[in-house]
């Protein structure tokens, strides 16, 4: 019995969590946006040359 | 295989396998734009990774401190929470795992291959995902975290183990670790001589 095993080592259940958060929505939306941006940046001096 | 090999392939295969169904899981419930996710191939399915940079080694730090806590045999439960702007838990993935059942080879059934393994964890996958029709839809701008339910040794022995200290755990709210009017929906188990895995989703009643 896990519970009871705790009891007797005295090693109790936590639940853990990482400190830092992930990376939050806007700043991956922001990612893709400067990554379009730069594939049309590269597009336009392709079309330029 | 011996005890001591077969606790090291437990955790690799499992560690790997939970790292695939966090991405998946962000696909499939549109917490990331899917703009950022693209196809590999795992388990010889099609599967979605997100790419970007942070959110892909996040997973992968994610991915290896569990594997730290495997390696103990210390890991009850891997929870991924996916949570509303205000913070709140909305839905909960859960995979009950059990180690215990690492039995000797019987005749029979070895699976020396693992190829029985790798066809369990594809139909864990693809039950994931298929998990947005059998979820209400998230509102916008949600987040998620993960919830790993271990021992205090364990949580203890992971700091003194994990190369990088810039990705620390730390005890998780009470508040954080359950969602208000639970609704249960059953999703796959698996069983294996390396492990028992049982997937279930909760789901907020709350959810607008």
């Amino acid at each position: 019995d896990p519970q009871l095993r705790c009891l007797l080592t005295g090693d109790s259940p936590c639940v853990i969590t990482p400190v830092l958060p992930p990376p939050s929505h806007a700043a991956v939306s922001a990612w893709i946006e400067e990554k379009l941006k730069g594939l049309v940046d590269i597009q336009s001096e392709k079309e330029v040359t | 295989m011996d005890a001591v090999k077969r606790v090291q392939v437990a955790a690799d295969v499992l560690s790997e396998f939970l790292e695939v169904a966090i991405h998946c899981i962000l696909h499939c419930r549109g917490v990331y734009p899917q703009g950022v996710f693209g196809r590999r191939k795992k388990y010889n399915v099609p599967v979605q990774v997100c790419l970007h940079p942070d959110v892909d080694q996040y997973i992968t730090n994610v991915a290896t401190s569990i594997r730290a806590m495997l390696l103990d045999g210390a890991v009850e439960r891997v929870v991924v929470v996916i949570t509303a702007p205000d913070s709140l838990p909305l839905e909960r993935f859960v995979f009950d795992i059990d180690q215990t059942n690492q039995t000797s080879n019987r005749p029979g059934r070895e699976d020396s291959y693992l190829l029985h393994l790798e066809q369990s964890l594809r139909a864990l996958l693809l039950k994931l995902n298929v998990s947005d029709a059998l979820l209400k839809p998230l509102p916008s701008g949600c987040s998620w975290t993960v919830h790993v339910h271990t021992k205090e040794s364990a949580a203890t022995k992971l700091e003194e183990r994990l190369a990088d200290k810039d990705f620390t755990w730390v005890e998780a709210e009470e508040d954080q670790q359950h969602v208000t009017d639970p609704q249960l929906i059953p999703m796959k188990s698996l069983s294996s001589n390396l492990f028992k895995v049982q997937l279930y989703a909760e789901e907020s009643g709350k959810k607008t």
